[in-house]
């Protein structure tokens, strides 16, 4: 968050110095309150949401990259924050009633609120975008929280909240479920090491994504173990991306910086339909019996001696 | 085994060196911010506040560190682990290790008999947080994997490494996934996908106690075509710096062990070990346990012995553990386990290891 504040120092200086212009003005223009006339719940009121809107401009500020979006947001967040200053201190100083500087509140308040609104329509233009890039990682769901930090897929949290809320909704088109494994990939963080293990992991989990279709979700189930979500789709074609991937997988040439020669690897997959429940046509099976199917498909499609497939180290 | 002469290590004994299991920890949580897409850096100050270690001891190699400060390291460490995955990826560092000589004959042993007596044998310096313990009945091996130093709150993450370790390393010891049975003392984890993915399928939970279980058909099964050379060299070298040290936790749960069909009550261990009551409490205490807890833990893997390897019924294990009357062993085994005999045996029973 503070790195990202570095980036916006100019701002933040200029926002400083309008505060300091702005008492050094009332100052010299207005006297001081003497003690009994100031209004204590006027000064908490107006000087707490002014220290709110400078705690929403620092959450913006540190989250956002330079831009246009950020300027508006900001540019309207402040000039709200210098309104509600400016209340707060004429609770401390009184001014002369006819001075033009006593007016700037009820022009910078809306002023802030129309920069403040069309910052937000382009934020939200901006947001659509980059819901565009998110594709196949996020569907219906947000929760940041439920997100792997290697691979930024969902985790397996995630993946169970997505198929609930498959299954409320009243459309029940046929989903097909993988579940793909990398083969003997403790062999491959034994040889090279955790951190090109990690690597690995995330280059492939960028592979699976570009055989995908746009509809489709991936997710980090858990260690090598991937899980794929494929909506309205019937199970032969299930099958068929399931071979594509595997396909695509197969031919991957991954670079280790220990060794000249590219390392290749396979993946079994367990391809699954979600069905309906033995003794009820209409509710589909839960989600674990799902998972659980999905699992075990995938452990029936491992190769049974990896010995003699990956060699000797 | 009780003879006065062997050193009773406590958990602030600084007995184990810091650049094995610890130094591997740190790694493992400083190369994944590296790796990741937070830009949140870690830093080894934070990851070590409180264990009163700098990075700069570990990397020299001769810093040596007590358990309580592996204790302390781990409980830092998993304020990092946001995707509940640290303890598996570094139970498959684990072993063999870099743990020198004890490492290589670790890692050149013939099979899975030789594997379990060297990390048995060697405990303190390739298992220093948790004691194997080795059993088998006519059909299976049991490894229970019991609290060497007071794991505290630490435990379920441990014994989540240390299950993963030894199964990774046979099956990359065997080049084949060895058929595992996991019990776990612990309810079923909110993330079993991890243990799914890296134990397997055969998972129990709520058992009462830690352990593994294989087929003994797997036991002597030839694993490598390696020499026997280096296996020979690294056994003298082992054998050379073998240390007898006992840790304080250990020596309690063998004497409970020893005595277990009486019921021992605190000042006899105390005095058994040469304390008074008083010290024996504060220094269980720190440990992270009380009295109670260990010989009823004690009790409760000797009764489930009973059941599974001796084929014991509920009264032939009451009277062994030499309980009066049923209602008082079956209410004495809920507070061990809180479960009931029958509830957990049908657990075990269910877990295809049957009871013949």
């Amino acid at each position: 968050m503070f790195n990202l504040l570095k980036l916006h120092l100019n701002k933040i200086l200029l926002i400083i110095s309008l505060l300091i212009i702005s008492i050094f003005v009332s100052l010299s223009l207005g006297d001081i309150k003497s003690w009994d006339r100031i209004d204590w719940l006027d000064v908490a009121g107006e000087g707490g949401c002014a220290i709110a809107l400078a705690t929403w401009m620092i959450f913006i500020l540190g989250s956002r990259p330079q831009g246009r979006v950020t300027d508006l947001l900001t540019l309207g967040l402040g000039f709200m924050f210098l309104a509600f200053w400016q209340d707060t201190l004429d609770e401390f100083i009184q001014l002369p009633n006819s001075l033009l500087w006593d007016q700037m509140e009820s022009i910078a308040m809306p002023l802030g609120v129309m920069l403040l609104t069309y910052g937000l329509y382009h934020w939200h233009q901006e947001q659509l975008a980059l819901n565009y890039q998110l594709r196949k990682r996020e569907l219906v769901f947000r929760e940041h929280r439920a997100f792997d930090q290697l691979t930024l897929t969902g985790q397996c949290e995630y993946i169970s909240q997505q198929l609930a809320s498959y299954k409320n909704t009243s459309r029940k088109q046929s989903l097909v479920f993988l579940m793909l494994d990398i083969n003997d990939f403790s062999h491959f963080n034994r040889q090279f090491g955790n951190q090109e293990g990690d690597r690995l992991l995330l280059e492939m989990c960028e592979l699976i994504l570009l055989n995908l279709r746009q509809q489709d979700l991936i997710c980090r189930y858990a260690g090598d173990r991937f899980a794929v979500i494929l909506p309205d789709t019937s199970l032969t074609q299930g099958r068929q991306i399931a071979a594509e991937i595997k396909q695509a997988v197969k031919h991957f040439a991954f670079k280790v910086p220990q060794s000249s020669n590219s390392q290749f690897q396979n993946l079994s997959i367990g391809c699954v339909q979600w069905r309906t429940e033995h003794n009820n046509d209409l509710a589909l099976e839960s989600t674990e019996k799902l998972l659980e199917r999905a699992n075990f498909a995938l452990l029936k499609d491992k190769p049974i001696h990896l010995a003699s497939v990956s060699g000797l180290a | 085994m009780n003879s006065p002469s062997i050193v009773l290590y406590e958990n602030d004994a600084p007995i184990y060196s810091a650049h094995h299991h610890a130094a591997l920890l740190i790694d493992l949580v400083q190369k994944k911010s590296n790796n990741t897409n937070t830009n949140q850096k870690i830093s080894s100050h934070k990851l070590l506040s409180g264990t009163g270690l700098f990075y700069e001891d570990i990397i020299n190699g001769e810093k040596n560190i007590s358990g309580e400060q592996i204790l302390r390291l781990i409980k830092n460490a998993q304020l990092f682990d946001k995707n509940n995955d640290l303890s598996f990826r570094w139970g498959h560092t684990l072993w063999p290790g870099h743990y020198d000589s004890f490492s290589q004959l670790l890692g050149n042993c013939q099979n899975l008999y030789q594997t379990l007596q060297v990390l048995s044998k060697h405990r303190l310096k390739l298992s220093p947080l948790i004691t194997p313990i080795i059993t088998q009945d006519s059909r299976y091996c049991y490894i229970h994997w019991r609290d060497a130093i007071g794991l505290g709150e630490q435990r379920k993450f441990v014994i989540e490494s240390w299950m993963t370790g030894f199964s990774a390393l046979c099956h990359a010891r065997s080049k084949q996934k060895l058929p595992w049975h996991f019990g776990f003392s612990h309810i079923k984890p909110k993330y079993q996908e991890q243990y799914q993915v890296n134990l397997g399928d055969q998972l129990y939970f709520d058992l009462g106690i830690d352990v593994m279980a294989i087929d003994k058909a797997y036991l002597h099964q030839n694993w490598q075509h390696e020499t026997t050379t280096a296996y020979n060299i690294a056994l003298r070298q082992c054998q050379q710096n073998q240390t007898n040290a006992v840790t304080f936790i250990e020596q309690i749960f063998n004497y409970i062990q020893a005595n277990i069909r009486q019921s021992l009550t605190l000042e006899e261990v105390a005095t058994h070990f040469k304390m008074s009551s008083a010290t024996f409490k504060r220094k269980l205490k720190k440990h992270n346990c009380r009295f109670q807890q260990l010989q009823d833990q004690t009790r409760l893997s000797t009764a489930l012995y009973l059941y599974q390897c001796n084929g014991f019924n509920n009264s032939q294990v009451a009277n062994y553990l030499n309980f009066n009357d049923m209602p008082n062993y079956r209410r004495a085994f809920k507070r061990w386990s809180g479960r009931t005999p029958n509830n957990l045996k049908q657990d075990l029973s269910m877990s295809s290891i049957s009871l013949v």
